[in-house]
């Protein structure tokens, strides 16, 4: 849960800033340069791609499986309107 | 080799020494500063506790003459892994000489004893771990470091208590693998070279017929320098001078053309000091991975796209790799692999799918069938038919489907795969480009390793000859199956990723691999400081 919290501080304001796509985790899909992550807000459908470069990769992903497993609404910010790469992610409390 | 002589100042004979004196010394602080050195606390409680709590070098009534022995173990210890290229100028300095003295002469005998522990458990800390933590050098460097195991700590008390002398320590300490060894023996025959005035670097391409007798002359010096016959013509390139470069060029891996252009160049006029540099850093890697290795493992060697097979210590296979392409680098990484997985699907990318495949089906979604591929809807985890998707109303936003490519000879992964565990999507497999293992270069991949051998491997590996030798699994991948089958090897074989960039090759030659993902580069700029 620390990593939640440190991740969740890092990304404060998050929110208020362009590129963000927010919705629980429907589903994870891996393949081999990363992780592809699809969120769902009411009729909404989004996607966001975890690259496996991403410095805070292996937390990140962890904080994704987690906001999965608790069934959480999470807060992405993508650097990249076009290929939607994960800069950071906060999640609802 | 410098050496690293005190002359103690020998006063009278001090009071012993008790377990109070040395936790004293600490008042309850984590760590002491004597001299240049700030000392850990609980680590070194921890190695005193191996003593008894009691002081190592200084006994009572004979204090001089413990001192001495124990300076004169630390001085072998030095010489010794200075050989093994350690920096002996960096573990024991002039100022660290001024320390015992200043701590002898003003009877600070617990100070002192914590001092010359303290310097053995540093050196051999730096031995057994390395001079700078993997973390933080390089992106591409997922290796963890390590403490000082149990085992290894009580070696050091053993080497403080003079149960051990230096050289049973060292041998003890160091790393039991070949490609180490062979580093270590690269290093020492570098120490015994000397430079050969060869003058400037030519700046000509030299190939079969060109007549340039400068340059011809520093490329032979250079061809000696580096243990490679360089008989023929001084004037021109003629036969037998383009087979001596030939061999250069392969044993490097160069492409084998005879032709010295850049980067041959680049390699035969390497100096003597960036050798003897580049052989260091290599050892230095080689001490983040255990000091013994399991007696069965997979080495793969990420700078010469080579893989080595052992188990029980004895090399089973050999044969090429073709790993990450210099800007989609296999990182090093230890993990391991299970199971062989037969007839292997391939996810294609996010990236790929964005860019490459999207704009494709938009047009024509029958090219699924074309790239032997079917539409996963990622919410219900169904097959689904790519012509019942309105591809024009999907992009990266709303991206909900994932094309997986069907088992086969056309499979990128080809018709064997070895999954490892690391979540970077690294692992080990065949290949549909067999041809690109002809290749001289081969760092051709998006990141994987791919084996030249991947069926004689997978014999190897499950160890079930009469049901998975070579012939039964090509015959069970040329079948079209359509879905992968997992052949488990009911034992987990540790997988290196290494990067090792010189060696001495069978023929006792040095050759040596660009730094070509940079790892030499950022490894330097980590522990410069030591090596100036």
């Amino acid at each position: 849960m620390k990593t939640i919290v440190v991740l969740v501080m890092l990304s404060f304001g998050l929110a208020a800033q362009a590129g963000v796509i927010r919705g629980q985790v429907m589903s994870v899909v891996s393949d081999d340069d990363g992780q592809k992550v699809i969120l769902a807000d009411k009729s909404d459908m989004n996607t966001a791609y975890l690259k496996n470069t991403h410095p805070s990769y292996e937390p990140l992903i962890d904080l994704i499986g987690l906001a999965k497993e608790n069934k959480k609404t999470v807060l992405i910010q993508v650097d990249d309107e076009y290929m939607r790469f994960i800069k950071s992610i906060k999640v609802e409390k | 080799m410098k050496k690293f002589i005190v002359t103690l100042s020998i006063a009278s004979a001090a009071m012993p020494l008790h377990a109070s004196d040395i936790r004293a010394a600490f008042n309850g602080k984590s760590s002491l500063s004597i001299g240049a050195e700030t000392i850990p606390g609980p680590m070194m409680l921890k190695l005193y506790k191996l003593n008894a709590d009691k002081s190592f070098a200084v006994a009572a009534g004979k204090v001089e003459e413990d001192v001495n022995v124990r300076m004169r173990a630390i001085t072998r210890l030095i010489q010794l892994v200075s050989q093994q290229g350690l920096p002996g100028k960096y573990l024991w300095s002039p100022e660290d000489n001024n320390t015992v003295n200043d701590l002898w002469n003003q009877k600070k005998l617990a100070e002192l004893d914590i001092f010359l522990s303290w310097k053995s458990l540093k050196i051999a800390r730096y031995f057994l771990t390395g001079l700078a933590s993997p973390e933080g050098i390089s992106a591409d460097i997922k290796l963890k470091s390590e403490s000082l195991t149990e085992a290894e700590l009580a070696q050091v008390a053993e080497f403080l208590k003079g149960s051990l002398t230096p050289e049973q320590i060292v041998s003890a300490m160091t790393p039991k693998n070949e490609t180490y060894a062979n580093l270590v023996s690269v290093y020492q025959d570098l120490l015994k070279k000397t430079e050969p005035d060869s003058g400037p670097v030519p700046s000509v391409v030299l190939k079969a017929g060109v007549k340039n007798s400068s340059a011809i002359r520093y490329m032979k010096d250079r061809l000696a320098f580096l243990g490679f016959a360089n008989a023929g013509s001084d004037d021109a390139v003629d036969a037998t001078l383009t087979q001596s470069i030939r061999e250069f060029q392969a044993a490097h891996g160069l492409k084998a053309d005879g032709i010295v252009g850049q980067k041959s160049w680049a390699h035969l006029s390497k100096s003597l000091a960036s050798l003897k540099t580049q052989a260091l850093l290599n050892i230095d890697r080689l001490r983040w991975v255990p000091t013994q290795l399991e007696g069965e493992n997979v080495w793969v060697n990420l700078a010469s796209q080579q893989l080595v097979y052992k188990v029980n210590g004895q090399n089973v296979m050999a044969f090429r790799t073709i790993n990450g392409r210099p800007d989609r680098r296999t990182p090093m990484i230890k993990d391991s692999i299970s199971y062989a997985e037969m007839n292997p699907t391939w996810t294609v990318p996010f990236g790929i799918m964005v860019k490459d495949k999207l704009p494709a089906l938009r047009e024509n979604p029958g090219m699924i069938e074309q790239w032997k591929m079917k539409v996963i809807d990622d919410v219900t985890g169904r097959e689904v038919s790519a012509h019942s998707v309105n591809w024009k109303n999907v992009n990266s936003g709303n991206l909900r489907y994932t094309l997986i490519q069907r088992p086969g000879a056309h499979n990128a992964l080809g018709l064997v795969k070895f999954p490892m565990t690391n979540p970077y999507a690294i692992y080990l497999h065949d290949t549909n480009a067999r041809e690109l293992f002809a290749e001289d270069e081969r760092q051709l991949s998006s990141g994987c390793v791919r084996l030249q051998f991947p069926f004689e491997f997978a014999e190897a590996t499950i160890r079930n000859p009469s049901q998975w030798n070579v012939a039964q699994i090509q015959q069970f991948t040329s079948t079209g199956a359509d879905k992968p089958t997992k052949v488990d090897f009911k034992r987990k074989i540790p997988v290196y990723l290494m990067y090792t960039t010189i060696e001495k090759d069978p023929a006792g030659r040095i050759v040596s691999r660009s730094d070509s993902y940079g790892i030499d580069r950022d490894h330097y700029a980590a522990i410069k400081k030591f090596l100036d």
